[in-house]
């Protein structure tokens, strides 16, 4: 924890299902559409911040992690630090089911926190990488709206009119 | 909780909230594996829709299939066209239509047919283009080149192997294209001083200027030199400049961060000398196949104070050569003595004790060095990251610990053909940050070394046991279990392998290559376990795996659809197993010497199923025994046939190979 002996303030965030959370005014920064508003606002620090597009168990997961991020910087960077945070960040995605992880990135988009949005979309890639159409579909809780006629020209496009390598790659 | 969510969202799929801007970034982190955004399109219409609207790179397998795939992806700002072999202008006219402001860089450098006509209706059109690879177009003409000189944002032009092209062509190029930074001539021998000339006067803007093998002299030099920003010069095989015209040089170039003047013989230190001296920024040098490194050479470039990089391949370097170079008051990151004639332990020791900020060096080849020469590189370079070292034959066993001990920032060790032992191995495991290891011909190593080695180095992603026939499945399983990220791995001719080892390497599930050569032991079995788990296999080599059968290559045709190159002499695969290889679209490269149960009929109809086909390796009899005007179809469809009489040679005892391999060079 940080050892700035710092009035901490807090900053009342509500929920979409009516939830308020109290944060300390520095995790309430981490959410860039937060800071952004206090800037253009300063004097609205008092009010409550209605979050409309976030539940509370969305919420109560950011500020966890961004708690934890902000515990990470504070302190020197060294390799077991970025260890660390590897482990943490593993861990944070690991538990959470496919629903969750989506809740999270409309949460972490809508909050615009960069680092964590980063890491769920990494965390996505990962579970749909190397897996067939039909486990992205259930993932991303889709229907097939192809004919079968229409299913097939494509698959037949995709395997034998290109390549889909990225520049990276070669 | 779940009850709640359904209360908020009102019982919709909160993904469908989900913005095209957030799919674009999930899609950005698939580029492993190219499969990944083919599926995503296939999941259902708005999926499609976002993906081709994200797709910036493409690599057609036809011209037939530019048409619709254009139409597909209307973002494209890269198209490679190395995979089409036949683009006429034809062609190039839809391309041209199809992507007028999106296109930034199209790559031809495989491809024929195309004309001037079709460049210039590229040129005009796409007014984006700012980079365009013509490489290898042998039949292009300065009519082509005029074309060219249309495409006025043109930043980068390659051209080399473009033997037809003369100065009159490359000075069109030069007044239409002012904007050109990177420019490639190697080998366009039809070009001169003239054309050279024209280039360094006209485009200002010139960053990279590669004029290998060209029949130039001094006089465009002098205008090359004054280039402001030039950065990058290539000189490789410049035959006509050589010290005297260099000596009339009056202008040096400031800007110059690196020279290569490889295979110049020509050129000695007095013309070194005057072809450095202005250009106090140089920072690499590469004097490849040159004239020898002596001290007065060494000591002309004592004066380059950000030098960070040398590269001595192949010359013969003198005692005083090295000891001047170990005189200079600054280190170097980078050296490379690669096969270089005249490397003993004194000179060696002399330059390595006094740069202690080498990075990478290269002693390939240095058979003259000695412990002594290894005890003062690791006491003295520990921040090496990468340390070449085949064939040091007269370095003992014990000095490789000295290596593990000293220098634990190694990522890339080519210990290849020499004598370290288990304990050596030992030494090494504690370079955690080890990414490359080359142990081929290292024939004293056995599990042990490689049990350590999975202990120790969990980054590891290549590793080369070609012939070190003491390795067993016990070796390989600790490899496998340990480096889960291996991408490359090669055991060719070590006969224990089974097919365990291949059952363990089914969870490193970034493996692309994979060469077990003369692997008797292992079958269809452990293939398959490849081809199930390692979905990213692009290189497949089983030669005279003779226990490899149809029954292995179902499963790859299933499951590797990844797989570009695959070399399956002397295995038990017949008609069957090659035609159901087929189903592979981005098979390219297939080798197919020696396979008793291939008929001709049979190889007629996997040759013509397997539509990506680029080269084939196979026996010449079969040339005969097909019709002529079926390899015309394949070679006018884009393959190329290579054609093998080898007779098959009976495998020798490791030791007795390696000994002949040592026989005193005459």
């Amino acid at each position: 924890m940080s050892m700035a002996a710092v009035e901490t303030k807090k900053i009342t965030l509500r929920t979409a299902d009516n939830h308020e959370f109290e944060v300390e005014e520095a995790i309430a920064m981490e959410f860039s559409t937060i800071k952004t508003f206090f800037d253009e606002n300063p004097d609205a620090s008092e009010d409550t911040i209605p979050l409309p597009n976030v539940t509370s168990k969305c919420l109560s997961a950011i500020i966890e992690y961004c708690k934890s991020h902000l515990a990470f910087r504070a302190r020197e960077t060294s390799s077991s630090i970025d260890e660390q945070v590897r482990t943490y960040d593993e861990e944070f995605v690991k538990a959470r089911d496919n629903e969750s992880l989506k809740e999270l990135i409309l949460a972490a988009n809508y909050l615009n926190i960069k680092a964590l949005l980063d890491m769920l979309n990494q965390a996505v890639a990962d579970r749909i990488k190397n897996k067939s159409v039909e486990y992205v579909r259930r993932f991303f809780g889709l229907e097939n709206d192809y004919t079968p006629e229409e299913e097939a020209a494509i698959r037949a496009e995709n395997e034998w009119a290109f390549e889909g390598v990225d520049p990276d790659d070669d | 909780m779940k009850k709640q969510k359904k209360e908020c969202f009102g019982g919709f799929n909160p993904f469908d909230l989900l913005s095209e801007e957030i799919i674009f970034m999930i899609l950005d982190l698939l580029h492993r594996n190219p499969l990944d955004k083919k599926s995503f399109s296939l999941v259902c219409k708005s999926f499609y829709a976002t993906e081709s609207k994200h797709r910036r790179t493409l690599k057609p397998l036809r011209q037939e299939h530019l048409p619709a795939i254009l139409c597909r992806y209307p973002n494209i700002t890269h198209l490679d066209l190395t995979l089409c072999s036949r683009v006429t202008d034809a062609s190039l006219s839809i391309i041209s239509n199809a992507c007028t402001s999106t296109l930034r860089s199209v790559d031809f450098s495989r491809s024929r047919l195309f004309s001037t006509s079709g460049l210039l209706g590229l040129a005009l059109n796409c007014k984006n283009l700012v980079e365009i690879d013509l490489s290898n177009g042998t039949e292009l003409k300065d009519s082509a080149m005029a074309a060219v000189a249309e495409a006025k944002n043109l930043e980068k032009l390659w051209l080399a192997r473009c033997k037809s092209i003369t100065d009159l062509g490359v000075g069109c190029v030069a007044v239409g294209c002012r904007k050109l930074r990177f420019v490639c001539l190697k080998w366009c021998l039809g070009v001169g001083d003239l054309g050279v000339g024209l280039i360094a006067v006209k485009c200002k803007q010139i960053l990279y200027l590669d004029l290998s093998y060209l029949p130039i002299t001094n006089k465009c030099l002098s205008s090359v030199l004054k280039l402001q920003h030039l950065e990058d010069l290539v000189m490789e095989g410049c035959f006509g400049i050589d010290d005297d015209s260099l000596a009339v040089l009056k202008h040096g170039c400031k800007s110059l961060k690196s020279l290569d003047v490889s295979t110049c013989q020509n050129i000695t230190d007095s013309g070194l000398s005057s072809l450095i001296s202005g250009a106090e920024g140089l920072q690499q040098l590469t004097l490849a196949h040159g004239s020898p490194v002596t001290s007065s050479l060494a000591d002309c470039l004592k004066k380059l104070s950000l030098l960070q990089s040398v590269k001595l391949d192949g010359c013969l370097i003198t005692y005083d050569g090295l000891k001047t170079i170990g005189n200079w008051c600054l280190s170097l990151r980078e050296l490379s003595l690669s096969k270089c004639l005249g490397v003993t332990d004194e000179g060696l020791s002399s330059v390595v004790t006094k740069h202690k900020d080498l990075r990478k060096l290269d002693i390939t080849c240095c058979r003259k060095i000695t412990d002594v020469s290894v005890a003062h590189i690791t006491n003295s370079c520990n921040f090496l990251s990468s340390l070449r070292m085949e064939s040091c034959t007269l370095v003992s066993r014990k000095a490789f610990g000295l290596i593990g001990q000293q220098c634990h920032l190694l990522e890339e060790l080519d210990l290849t053909d020499n004598e370290i032992d288990d304990e050596g191995l030992k030494s090494i495991s504690r370079c955690s940050k080890l990414s490359n290891l080359k142990l081929g011909i290292c024939l004293n190593i056995t599990d042990e070394g490689l049990i350590h080695i999975g202990r120790g180095c969990s980054k590891l992603i290549e590793l080369d046991l070609y012939r070190c026939a003491e390795i067993t499945d016990l070796g390989i399983l600790a490899i496998a279990q340990g480096c889960p990220g291996l991408e490359m791995i090669n055991i060719a001719y070590c006969k224990d392998i089974t097919d365990r080892s291949l059952l363990s390497l089914s969870k490193c599930s970034c493996l692309k290559t994979f060469e077990s050569r003369g692997c008797s032991r292992i079958t269809s079995l452990g293939l398959t376990a490849i081809a199930v788990g390692c979905k990213e296999l692009s290189k497949l080599d089983i030669k005279k795996c003779h226990n490899i059968d149809d029954a292995g290559m179902l499963p790859l045709a299933h499951f590797s659809q990844n797989l570009r190159q695959i070399n399956l002499s002397h295995s038990s695969v017949t008609d069957v197993g090659l035609l159901s290889l087929a189903s592979i679209s981005c098979l390219q490269n297939i080798t197919i010497l020696h396979l008793k149960g291939l008929t001709p009929s049979g190889l007629a109809a996997a040759l013509l199923a397997c539509a990506g086909l680029r080269k084939v390796k196979l026996q010449a009899a079969f040339r005969w025994l097909l019709p002529h005007r079926l390899f015309e179809h394949l070679e006018a469809r884009g393959c190329m046939f290579q054609w093998r009489d080898k007779v098959l040679q009976v495998e020798l005892d490791p030791k007795c190979w390696k000994l002949q391999l040592e026989d005193p060079m005459p």
